[in-house]
């Protein structure tokens, strides 16, 4: 006779071999129910089960520590008092396996990428279980349709190809359905796992998520890394995803964004709405965003970053270095600095390189080219586009009438501005 | 504008047309009023797909794994797999049969007609695709100057439209149920809700694309209608006289009777929609399957990124191509199967519809009225009933 293999031996289980076992109670042997689906709590690393739905008509709910023992086709429960039969109260830290994961999206961490949940592989320590990997792949999708063992035995002997599992270890996945991590672990995991995927691949899964699922993943990133998605995202989403966040969290993630994007953001939303979110920012920040939304979308002050460094022209190499130093956390560019007399009139520029190969004690105005290239803050953003293919530049100054500096052009800026179009293809579909 | 004009008009396609085509040349004028009924269910059907796209920001394929899990998919997706790929085929043959009007042998056009949906969908971004198949939508105005040569006796066929003639013959329900199940078909829903939401369509701009959608299924039915009109006008002979086979034949034989101009028009409007729903049928199956498993989509991925993707594309053109152009291959058993097929899988699809839309969790305060879910539930018992006649009826015949 085939011995069935117990459940109890086991390191790994899947949830879908538990899911729909009959449940017995140990004392009167009689059957009380189906298990339904899994609880969880999510104060751990990795989520460990806590207790067992049952359904029979109604539906049960037992602790774990009431499970006798786990075999292949049955599960027994002990101490099963009449007072135990009760329905499930979650708390906030409990999450139910089947319903939150089964068939659902989740963000692949390593991947970068979406995908969606065969099966949970779970680790069974003594008495004690915990999720320990998300199944993904084709032999999940097999063993829930209930095909694993002919499918795979017949692709093993026709073409000798074994069907692995695709496993991904809990700690590169997050949920999308629900905010999943508690407390502890709520503010150090979930950011920290979502920083790891670049910006732009971020961008790519919040647009193939559904709307709900959109507005949570982007809830539990950090202002950076949800400023630093933003960016990447079209328009349209931008301003629907703002829309989801209070005014205090909308402020905070403006505030971590290049002063251009912010504006070109800004710009289409109305002036209430405008008005509302620059009154809660700083002043200056806010000033300098005011001064460049009145320019028209089509010129050179409209694509300009006020975050430049400029320095008088009569500072020495040292004091110019320390200032980029301080400067190095913010500044769009560094590589380029920019000479002004008192009246802020731009009178030379230079380069990290010039300062790194003369003596700190030199004036900026002995080494600083005088005669500097320049666009207009009313020079249309076409003819900013054509000097920077001219010239081959990386970053452009931005003048008003009367010659003083007002911010820099980067050739990533003027490149989208002068083809809408390409942005569009290049963002993510 | 778009998603929903789009999707109506690819519903024209060769296997609608050739429905249309036999429904005039065999019962003339006497089922034009079903245009009527059917174009408002088709808008009732397909609004709530555009709302459940537009709420959820999720494809349909997508909401059904969700709900119903896993096994439920499976079966349904292997289903619409199958009706789909019968339609592709269909497809193919139109493209096939209308060039050989204009005297291109198939042996040609198939396989030119494999490169340019290729093309289309490989190489072209989601923008430039809209814009042509916007353009393939106007190309339907060939079937109403068409409509307008025959010169059919209005009065007549107004009176038709609006008076219903109902008849108990067999082959006048089987007719009921073709037409009903091209106009009303499954892949439809998946599309449709699948490009609201990859067009990324706003709640606040929810109004129009509503419109889009209703705009979308009156011209499907006006050109439907004009189908019916050239045919039963030119071709028509009497009820249980069968004139013709397919549409390519409708359109041959319109050229002694109605002129050159009628018959090319007619050539070129099948050409039009076979070559229009052949470039969104293969992907947007390939679209729903690849979501409802999870697997990597993307025209703007490698194969090495998403190969079931590219893999089963590959598949379903290639060997949909090929299969058309083996000699003697008897098209229309195949065709009449992938509809047998379609009707029976379209009261599940409505059924699982019905439930995600009034799922509180899923829709919020979009959830369906009450006329609403009534009507829905209505079109999908009489679908069901209607369904098993035709496949009971054919069984005997």
């Amino acid at each position: 006779m085939v011995k069935i293999p117990s459940l109890e031996n086991r390191n790994f289980i899947f949830l879908s071999e538990l899911i729909g076992l009959p449940v017995f109670d140990n004392k009167t042997q009689k059957k009380i129910g189906t298990i339904q689906d899994l609880s969880a709590t999510t104060k751990e690393v990795y989520p460990r089960i806590t207790g067992l739905l049952v359904q029979d008509g109604k539906k049960y709910y037992f602790p774990w520590s009431k499970v006798a023992s786990l075999e292949y086709n049955v599960v027994v429960v002990k101490d099963i008092e009449e007072t135990d039969r009760r329905e499930f109260n979650p708390t906030e830290c409990d999450i139910l396996l089947k319903e939150t994961f089964w068939d659902k999206q989740i963000v692949n961490i390593s991947g970068s990428n979406l995908v969606r949940v065969n099966d949970l592989h779970m680790l069974k320590e003594n008495a004690n279980l915990w999720v320990a990997h998300v199944d993904v792949g084709f032999r999940g999708l097999l063993r829930r349709l209930g095909w694993e063992e002919t499918f795979c035995s017949v692709s093993e002997w026709l073409f000798s190809y074994k069907i692995e599992n695709n496993l991904i270890s809990w700690k590169f996945v997050q949920s999308t359905g629900t905010d999943t991590a508690c407390f502890p672990m709520k503010l150090q995991l979930s950011h920290e796992k979502l920083s790891e995927i670049h910006p732009v691949d971020l961008a790519e899964i919040l647009m193939d998520l559904g709307l709900n699922e959109r507005i949570t993943i982007f809830r539990s990133m950090n202002t950076v890394i949800a400023a630093r998605t933003l960016q990447e995202l079209p328009r349209k989403v931008q301003i629907e995803l703002l829309e989801s966040l209070t005014k205090e969290q909308v402020v905070n993630i403006l505030s971590e964004m290049p002063v251009d994007e912010v504006v070109d953001l800004l710009g289409s939303l109305s002036e209430k709405a405008q008005h509302s979110i620059l009154y809660n920012m700083k002043k200056d920040r806010a000033n300098e965003i005011r001064s460049l939304l009145t320019h028209s979308e089509k010129v050179a002050g409209a694509l300009m970053n006020t975050d430049f460094i400029a320095v008088p022209a009569t500072w020495t190499v040292e004091q110019a270095l320390n200032l980029v130093k301080e400067r190095s956390k913010t500044a769009e560019n560094l590589y380029y600095l920019y000479a002004v007399d008192n009246k802020e009139t731009l009178v030379g520029a230079l380069t990290l390189r010039q300062l790194f190969q003369n003596e700190p004690t030199r004036q900026i105005a002995e080494i600083m080219k005088k005669r500097v290239l320049k666009a207009k803050i009313d020079t249309n953003r076409k003819k900013v586009a054509v000097l920077f293919v001219k010239y081959n530049f990386n970053v452009l100054p931005v003048v008003d009438k009367q010659n003083k500096l007002k911010g820099i052009i980067t050739i990533k800026d003027a490149l989208e501005a002068a083809y809408p179009e390409i942005k569009e293809d290049a963002e993510v579909k | 504008m778009g998603p929903g004009i789009i999707t109506a008009n690819v519903d024209n396609d060769a296997g609608g047309i050739t429905t249309y085509s036999l429904c005039g040349a065999n019962f003339g004028y006497s089922m034009l009023w079903s245009l009527i009924p059917i174009t408002f269910f088709l808008i009732i059907v397909q609004e709530m797909c555009n709302r459940m796209g537009v709420v959820t920001g999720k494809g349909l394929a997508g909401l059904i794994r969700e709900k119903f899990g896993v096994k439920l998919t499976f079966y349904l997706m292997l289903g619409i797999l199958l009706t789909n790929f019968g339609n592709i085929l269909g497809e193919f043959a139109g493209i096939a049969s209308s060039m050989e009007i204009f005297g291109i042998n198939k042996y040609i056009s198939v396989p030119l007609a494999v490169v340019i949906v290729w093309s289309l969908v490989i190489k072209g971004t989601y923008r430039s695709v809209e814009k042509i198949f916007l353009v393939a939508c106007v190309f339907y105005v060939s079937y109403i100057i068409s409509g307008f040569l025959a010169k059919p006796a209005w009065g007549q066929v107004m009176k038709e439209f609006v008076v219903p003639t109902v008849n108990l013959q067999p082959s006048f329900l089987t007719m009921l149920v073709g037409v009903l199940g091209t106009t009303i078909a499954p892949w439809m829903q998946f599309y449709q809700q699948a490009a609201v939401v990859e067009k990324g369509v706003k709640l606040q701009e929810y109004e129009y694309s509503k419109w889009d959608t209703i705009v979308g299924c009156v011209m499907v039915n006006l050109v439907a209608f004009f189908i019916v009109v050239v045919c039963g006008t030119v071709l028509f002979q009497g009820i249980g006289m069968h004139p013709i086979q397919t549409a390519a034949d409708a359109a041959k034989a319109l050229k002694p009777l109605a002129g050159e101009y009628c018959a090319s028009l007619f050539a070129f409007g099948l050409l039009n929609a076979s070559l229009f729903a052949a470039s969104i049928l293969p992907l947007s199956t390939v679209f729903i399957i690849c979501e409802s498993f999870g697997w990597e989509i993307g025209v703007n991925k490698t194969f090495a990124e998403a190969p079931q993707f590219y893999g089963l594309y590959t598949f379903l053109l290639l060997f949909g191509a090929t299969i058309i152009l083996l000699p003697g291959i008897p098209l229309i058993p195949i065709m009449f199967f992938s509809q047998v097929i379609n009707g029976l899988a379209l009261p599940f699809v409505l059924v699982f519809m019905i439930i995600l839309i009034n799922d509180h969790k899923i829709m919020g305060n979009y959830k369906s009225g009450k006329i609403h879910n009534f009507l829905t539930w209505l079109l999908t018992i009489i679908a069901s009933v209607l369904g098993i006649l035709a496949i009971f009826t054919s069984l005997i015949g």
